[in-house]
């Protein structure tokens, strides 16, 4: 029997990442049909389901976009810290630390709002530099006193987490109804974001993402910060004896992706949520780890692998449904997909051969 | 070996190469960077597999799919770079990989014994207890020969062996390659060494482009023919060096003191002068303080007591960025862990010392850096490409692709752009082919000749001799030894070097 023999390409072809990764997507809904079919359940019906709840109809297809909205920008966020080889896994905490300065923002503007045009771009600007300073905690630590931030950061998810819960429940509970939730006053509706397709929820939360992703395309490549992140995270050492301030580029990579986070809370909340719930903390930060992996951590690999999430968490539910299966034969088979496009991923950067 | 070709992309790496080592010789195999030697001996070793030809290793046909179907056959191979585990002990290292006699339990003392007597008994002794970061280049080079001789290894493949070692040690590491020989083990050595050849080799097979020119007893060949074979044209001259007197002091050290990692003191109440239009080379077997001083002059590393001025400024505890910026420049011995981004293409290696500065970065005012300028980006890699003779396939191709050889020229180019008033340079030539060091050498040259302060912290002696200006010999965190071209003499700069002489220097 002949082994195989897997060696790293020595130039990878942007090309075949490419085609890889699309095969891969492509590839996937048959992964989740033959789960299904596994269960014993039909794979037409599940076909049919899937279609539906993902490019097939409107709602599907809306539904596809507001899951990849947060994602997409908490992603490309992981994509700027994950380049500097600082591995920020507190995505979660800066989201809600992001939500919760939107709302300290709104409650007291809620009796007699201020136009929508001026406090949506201010409330999601605070939610940059909110998601920004929760991220300066671990970065700090890291850079001066060398915590590794693997650990900072995840223990500032719960940080983020506790607070949430503390604030729902104390200065910012809505205390209008008697016994009320854990929740703050619902935000009047001229704070929500635009809707942009009609008779859906999408808002212009998704074009936000978009366009982030696209310019931090251009902040990786193209200016000098992101070529000083991208040398740190390939070659410390190289880039501390050419004159770069690691510890510079690192607070820096941290702080921005941090930021980025934060935009993604402050988007869901004024898009999704109009109010801030213990919900907030949904551990979409811990998918954004795996969505920036599997869009090849790059900005714009990110649009692609959060559209492709959000679609299979919107047609997975839309399976759910019309099988009435368990939520956690869905999450199995999201399960065995990323794991299969990260498998896939692999043929693009290495050689495989018969020894 | 017959007919053995490989093929990496873009390049054929071996053309049907022959290959025949005779039980109990010790052949040279010679070439220039990039010629195929070590591929072809990585293939002998498993390490690669080769797109045609066939193996034969005592005369049994071999398929060497692995390391570890080349080490069943008795083979073992000494890498360039090597490989140990620098906070395990030389046993632990020499068993790893290994089945222990105690199931699941390591057991170390029967290793141990073992390695003392191999050692002892090929001249390669090394304290098996010792852990692997304590130990000296050339004493982890020994272990890693011990780990072939445990796994008893019939045929020894040594990839340039001697590039890490001092002169001083070189002999005593000819000295056990014989008694190796001689208790019956064929021995490969990769090198680009002529004198090498010359003085250890039977045989010697001469590589060039993959092909293989030539393989001839040692006896029947001179240093010129080799090196004619090894090259396929004439040596290009030494760099012309024209007598310039040196101007005045550019770099004043004084009293310096540096601690290393391990929180030793490295560098011991050092005072040196540089002065403009000099080569000032630093003798001296590596880790006796070289890079202690290099690294604190770049300001890479804060020095305990003493100071640094760079034309009269205080430069001591400057951040590497200050000190760049004040016109120094900086080649590092390891090439690819300091001197560049091997996932960087070239033209973005090139513009790893002034990405956020006009004309590389475009600004808005003077201030606000906004994006990257292209167009010069790509201009820089092209002109520099062709100025430095970097051959590559492009102008974004990765520094990873690189042999040694271009990848020195990439790492000049940027370090010389811009006129820098000093140059540090830590064994420019190491692992370089003849050609890349004569033209290193003469880069140099024309460094100094221009003005520029160059300091040549090297293990090379017959380099230094030959472009220096003024020589300092360090031992110990010491100078031990300021000499004039004049006084140029190996016999006692290797004295000095090993602390066994030791000059009144003036003040």
């Amino acid at each position: 029997m002949s082994k195989l023999k897997i060696t790293p390409k020595l130039e990878v072809s942007r090309r075949a990442v490419l085609i890889v990764t699309l095969l891969a997507y492509v590839a996937s809904p048959l992964v989740i049909l033959a789960v299904l079919a596994a269960a014993g359940r039909s794979p037409l019906v599940a076909l049919d389901a899937l279609y539906r709840g993902t490019i097939g109809t409107v709602p599907g297809f809306a539904e596809s976009l507001v899951q990849a909205t947060p994602l997409m920008l908490l992603a490309v966020g992981l994509v700027i810290a994950f380049r500097a080889k600082v591995w920020n896994i507190g995505a979660e905490g800066q989201q809600i630390f992001g939500a919760i300065v939107v709302t300290w923002l709104v409650l007291p503007i809620l009796k007699d709002p201020w136009p929508g045009y001026l406090v949506i771009p201010i409330a999601l600007l605070l939610s940059c530099v909110g998601g920004g300073l929760f991220a300066a905690v671990p970065a700090i630590m890291k850079s001066k006193l060398g915590i590794n931030e693997v650990i900072t950061t995840i223990m500032m998810n719960y940080v983020a987490i506790d607070a949430l819960n503390w604030v729902v429940r104390g200065p910012f509970q809505d205390k209008s109804i008697p016994g009320s939730y854990p929740e703050s006053p619902v935000f009047p509706e001229q704070y929500s974001l635009p809707i942009i397709l009609t008779h859906s929820s999408v808002t212009i939360g998704i074009v936000i993402s978009i366009v982030v992703c696209v310019l931090m395309f251009y902040v990786l490549f193209k200016t000098p910060l992101g070529y000083s992140i991208r040398a740190v995270g390939l070659n410390r050492s190289a880039a501390r004896t050419s004159g770069i301030s690691v510890d510079r580029v690192v607070n820096s990579a941290m702080i921005l992706s941090g930021a980025l986070c934060g935009l993604g809370g402050g988007v869901y909340i004024l898009g999704v949520a109009h109010e801030l719930v213990p919900g907030q903390a949904t551990g979409i930060g811990y998918t954004a780890v795996v969505v920036s992996l599997l869009g090849n951590v790059h900005p714009l690999g990110v649009i692609f692998a959060s559209l492709f999430f959000g679609a299979l968490i919107s047609g997975m539910s839309s399976v759910e449904r019309a099988l009435q299966i368990p939520e956690t034969l869905s999450l199995l088979s999201q399960g065995i997909i990323i794991v299969l496009i990260l498998i896939i991923q692999i043929f693009a950067r290495y050689e495989i051969k018969r020894k | 070996m017959r007919g053995i070709v490989k093929r990496f992309p873009g390049v054929l790496a071996n053309d049907h190469v022959d290959f025949d080592l005779l039980a109990g010789e010790i052949h040279g195999l010679l070439g220039e960077n990039g010629a195929g030697k070590t591929t072809l001996m990585n293939i002998l070793y498993g390490f690669y597999h080769a797109d045609e030809g066939t193996i034969r290793v005592f005369g049994k046909l071999v398929s060497l799919r692995s390391p570890s179907d080349a080490i069943k056959s008795g083979i073992g191979m000494v890498h360039q770079q090597l490989k140990l585990v620098s906070d395990m002990t030389v046993a632990e290292n020499v068993v790893l990989g290994l089945k222990s006699s105690k199931r699941f339990l390591t057991d170390l003392s029967v290793a141990e014994k073992r390695i003392k007597e191999l050692g002892e008994r090929n001249g390669l002794y090394v304290d098996p207890r010792a852990q692997i970061w304590q130990l000296s280049i050339g004493e982890k080079q020994r272990v890693e020969i011990l780990k072939s001789l445990y796994r008893e290894a019939r045929i020894l493949i040594l990839d340039e062996p001697t590039s890490v070692l001092a002169p001083s040690d070189v002999k005593g590491f000819f000295e056990a390659l014989r008694k190796l020989r001689q208790s019956g083990i064929s021995i490969v050595l990769i090198t680009h060494k002529l004198d090498e050849v010359m003085e250890i080799t039977h045989q010697v097979t001469v590589l060039r482009k993959g092909k293989k020119i030539a393989t001839q007893p040692t006896s029947s060949v001179d240093q010129r023919k080799l090196a004619q074979l090894m090259i396929g044209e004439e040596i290009p001259a030494a760099a012309a060096k024209t007598q310039t007197s040196a101007g005045e002091i550019l770099i004043q050290i004084q009293h310096l003191r540096v601690f290393d990692d391990r929180g030793l003191e490295a560098v011991r109440d050092l005072s040196l002068d540089l002065r403009k239009g000099e080569i000032l080379g630093i003798a001296g077997v590596s880790g006796n303080g070289q890079r202690e001083l290099v690294q604190t002059i770049i300001g890479l590393r804060k020095s305990s007591s003493g100071a640094i001025k760079l034309d009269g400024k205080d430069i001591t505890g400057k951040s590497p960025r200050n000190i760049i910026s004040s016109g120094v420049a900086y080649v590092p011995e390891n090439r690819n862990e300091d001197g560049c981004i091997p996932d960087f293409g070239i033209d973005e290696n090139l513009i790893l010392k002034d990405f956020d500065k006009p004309p590389i970065c475009n600004m808005i005012s003077t201030r606000i850096p906004t994006l990257l300028n292209e167009k010069e980006i790509r201009n820089r890699a092209k002109t520099a490409i062709k100025d430095f003779g970097i051959k590559a396939l492009g102008p974004t191709s990765k520094a990873r692709s690189l042999s040694g050889g271009n990848l020195q020229r990439l790492v000049l180019a940027r370090e010389l752009a811009g006129e820098p008033r000093l140059i540090v340079i830590s064994q420019p030539t190491r692992g370089l082919d003849v050609a890349a060091t004569e033209y290193v050498r003469s880069l140099l040259v024309q460094q100094r000749n221009r003005g520029a302060a160059v300091l040549l912290v090297d293990e090379d002696l017959a380099e230094l001799v030959s472009i220096c200006d003024r020589l300092a010999v360090m031992y110990k965190g010491e100078i031990v030894g300021l000499l004039r071209p004049d006084q140029f003499k190996p016999e006692e700069i290797g004295l000095m070097m090993t602390g066994v002489k030791k000059m009144a220097i003036e003040a």
